[in-house]
């Protein structure tokens, strides 16, 4: 088995590849699929440390499930959400949204 | 043999976390990330994770994944409107942040005492991993609450309001 | 590890969190009622929803007395209940009550008065008592998603106005980047120590560390996670530079939803950042290097620079701003700066002065903060979900109990002597400043603070200039019984803090040093 610091790095770097995304990209739904590999990221680091170093009980496996879980609930509402702007402005380009400027 | 199917998946999980954020159209980059969650699955079953494995399959690919290309197709967006997401040169001050940032969180990872500090190949419980597990931390016995039950019952509540949520936003009248 | 408990065992630990049992099952009611109560007309919802709240905090009164003073540890450590998270739940239960009462007219006025804005809120509610009412981080990131998601859609609640849901999307975004940065942080220390349990977690950094160096030096995972887990929450309180969008999010959010999420997600993040800093930042070896410094890595010089940034840019841009909403968020993020001062004076002092400083400030914010908001969606024009500046002039004609009102708030979040804001900023800033070390900090506080009371003050002059419109096409504006009560109250509470402050300064005191009884 390949030691436990590469699964880390693995999980740092689809970590800081998830907030790349959200940070550069201006489509609404890249940008939540970015935050979407950000916990992703966070679930396999969990995983990992579950296995390698506490592998008798399983808290991280739940932690995991629960993610999942949570990441379900929040992308039901983020698309709600932008279903609602797309009928409003036909657009989903976070930058096509400036009504509000100073 | 485990290693080099860890290096594969590995290699394969990056690759097309990238690409799913490079991509101009939503689609490609939807399909991608599902790829990526089908390598980040076989990883888990790798870690003996077996049934969280069936369930990134199951319910992140399969079904929050499907959800993004619903909705997308439900917009069916032209190639003028995804097309107006461009580079700019202003995007290289974050991204030249995250460098030195991950390039930070990597070094701390490689010298980090409890990273190094584990047993190699140790004697995993019979049940790790397992739907048996899951369902003990989650529901317990017949005579003993699970301990992550209480967790259980307030995702439920979130749900429940993702839903209501989900509806009042979505509703075309209210 | 600890022993499984029983079912019966279980359930009876779910007395303790009555109150929040209370808000999940009466926001189902609510749902239930509106679906198949089959009048259009919605009055009887906010009359019924704060019954339900007045119901909870009934409830949380009786705890408050039943609970010993250390707390309890319930279902599996996952749940804490004590005196600190009770206060805090009473003051959110408050401003939810207030909101609601305000809402009620809001809502119909803008023709959606639907049973889902008033159950999204008590589940909201719910998430943000769970969240103070924790010593697990994963409970808490949980509970941070479960007060979270209700709100990104309130935020967007008037759909039909672009403002409104482009807020929401604004808000989804940043609240998701910071749960999912929290959440790396908190895996961070899971793989560190293997619990998520504060007082473990404590424990195993106050037996294997002795300064920040060794830490940084053998485990640098751990200065990782407090720095992630602490952008998490900055990025909740929206401190600059984490404030991105938040005077676009308070702008476009329906007004009354603004009021409820400036006071009630600043109260918890900072509630539960307080739990965090109290029990696992505070660790000797996470703040001070081998000679009893303060480190120069250490988390506290982050925030130590933030604070100073953050007062001085958001009153800066304050000062420009004629939407009376953006000048209100860009004024709540300078009061973020002031309660992160308490939470810094607090870790670095060893009197009990400081105790009560947070938790007082944190009330006379409640009221100030809600009431203004409050005002200004009685002022607000039909239809546009925001106020300028010259949308409130002339207000002294059309409505005078409506400007004393905003006159008591206003100056109260100024700082102006017989209300209950200045008490709490100057006992703050005494407290921060006898400690010795942040006496810059409290100098450029002041100097803010008067920067700022400019901007406060403009709004009042605009109330009262009359000039652009003539006597006779001012129309009275007519204020809603329920508005006027909540107006009233939180007036009245404003003006009882500045006049009688000392009681309550002591009896938050006392909530915070239970913290330490072991």
């Amino acid at each position: 088995m390949a030691p436990l610091s590469l699964y880390i790095m693995l999980s740092t770097i689809l970590f800081f590849i998830g907030l790349t995304g959200v940070l550069v990209r201006r489509n609404i739904i890249i940008m939540m699929v970015s935050i979407e590999i950000m916990l992703n990221a966070s679930n396999l680091a969990l995983v990992a440390f579950n296995r390698f170093r506490f592998y008798d009980s399983n808290d991280g496996m739940i932690f995991s499930f629960l993610i999942i879980a949570i990441a379900a609930a929040e992308v039901a509402v983020g698309l709600a959400i932008v279903i609602a702007i797309y009928r409003k402005k036909k657009t989903v380009m976070i930058q096509d949204l400036n009504v509000m400027k100073h | 043999m485990g290693v080099y199917i860890f290096y594969l998946f590995g290699t394969g999980l990056i690759a097309t976390s990238i690409v799913a954020i490079l991509m101009k159209n939503p689609v490609h980059s939807v399909l991608s990330v599902v790829s990526s969650f089908f390598f980040l699955a076989g990883i888990y079953a790798g870690l003996s994770m077996q049934f969280l494995a069936v369930i990134q399959i199951l319910v992140y690919a399969g079904a929050i994944m499907v959800l993004f290309i619903f909705i997308i197709m439900l917009f069916d967006l032209q190639k003028s409107e995804y097309s107006k997401d461009r580079f700019l040169w202003r995007d290289l001050v974050p991204l030249a942040l995250i460098l030195i940032t991950a390039a930070g969180f990597i070094s701390a990872i490689s010298r980090s005492e409890s990273i190094k500090n584990y047993v190699a190949n140790a004697k995993l419980p019979s049940n790790f991993g397992s739907v048996s597990a899951v369902s003990f931390e989650f529901f317990g016995t017949s005579n003993s609450v699970g301990r992550f039950s209480f967790l259980f019952e307030v995702i439920s509540i979130l749900l429940l309001s993702a839903i209501v949520g989900a509806v009042v936003l979505a509703k075309r009248k209210l | 590890m600890i022993d499984n408990i029983s079912t019966i065992h279980f359930l009876k630990e779910m007395l303790y969190l009555i109150p929040l049992l209370i808000l999940v099952f009466s926001s189902m009611i609510i749902l239930l009622v509106d679906v198949f109560a089959e009048s259009s007309n919605k009055r009887y919802l906010a009359p019924l929803t704060s019954l339900f709240l007045i119901f909870s905090a009934i409830s949380i009164f009786w705890l408050y007395k039943y609970i010993p003073k250390s707390g309890v540890k319930i279902l599996y450590n996952m749940v804490y209940v004590d005196h600190f998270s009770l206060v805090i739940s009473a003051m959110l239960i408050i401003a939810a009550i207030i909101t609601v009462w305000i809402s009620s007219d809001y809502l119909e006025r803008y023709g959606i008065a639907i049973g889902e804005f008033y159950s999204l809120l008590l589940i909201s509610l719910t998430g943000m008592i769970l969240m103070v009412s924790t010593t697990n981080l994963f409970t808490m990131f949980v509970a941070l998603e479960l007060f979270s998601i209700p709100i990104y859609v309130l935020a967007g609640f008037f759909r039909v106005y672009g403002k409104s849901i482009e807020s929401s999307i604004k808000y989804f975004i940043s609240g998701s980047v910071a749960s999912a940065i929290m959440l790396y942080g908190i895996a961070l220390f899971y793989g560190v120590f293997g619990t998520v349990e504060f007082s473990e977690i404590e424990r195993h950094i106050f037996n294997h560390y002795d300064s920040v160096a060794q830490i940084a030096k053998t485990e640098p995972l751990l200065i990782l996670g407090t720095l992630l887990i602490m952008a998490g929450f900055l990025f909740k309180t929206a401190m600059i530079p984490f404030h991105m969008w938040t005077p676009d999010i308070y702008e476009g959010a329906p007004t009354t939803v603004t009021g409820f999420m400036g006071f009630a997600v600043k109260a918890t993040s900072f509630a539960a950042f307080f739990r965090v800093v109290v029990s696992i930042f505070n660790t000797p070896s996470l703040v001070y290097s081998e000679n009893g410094t303060i480190s120069p890595s250490s988390w506290i010089n982050v925030i130590y620079v933030l604070i100073i940034i953050t007062l001085i840019v958001s009153n800066l841009i304050a000062m420009s701003q004629r939407n009376v909403k953006r000048m209100l968020a860009y004024s709540s993020i300078s009061h973020a700066a002031y309660l992160m001062i308490a939470i810094l004076t607090f870790s670095l002092s060893k009197t009990k002065d400081s105790y009560g400083s947070l938790l007082f400030y944190l009330l006379t914010y409640l009221f100030a903060s809600i009431g203004a908001f409050a005002v200004l969606s009685i002022f607000e024009k039909n239809g546009s979900n925001s106020v300028t500046l010259e949308n409130l002039n002339g207000a002294s004609k059309r409505s005078p109990f409506l400007v004393a009102s905003m006159l008591i708030f206003i100056f109260s979040m100024a700082g102006v002597p017989p209300f209950g804001g200045f008490f709490g900023k100057f006992y703050l800033l005494k407290s921060a400043f006898v400690d010795g070390s942040l006496s810059t900090l409290v100098l450029i506080a002041v100097i803010t603070s008067v920067i700022g009371a400019f901007y406060y003050l403009r709004v009042l002059v605009f109330m009262f200039m009359k000039d652009v419109e003539s006597d006779e096409n001012i129309e009275t504006l007519n204020v809603p019984f329920l508005g006027k009560l909540a107006i009233a109250l939180s007036a009245i509470a404003v003006v009882y803090l500045g006049v009688f402050p000392n009681s309550l300064i002591q009896f938050m005191g006392e909530t915070i040093s239970n913290f330490f009884i072991k």
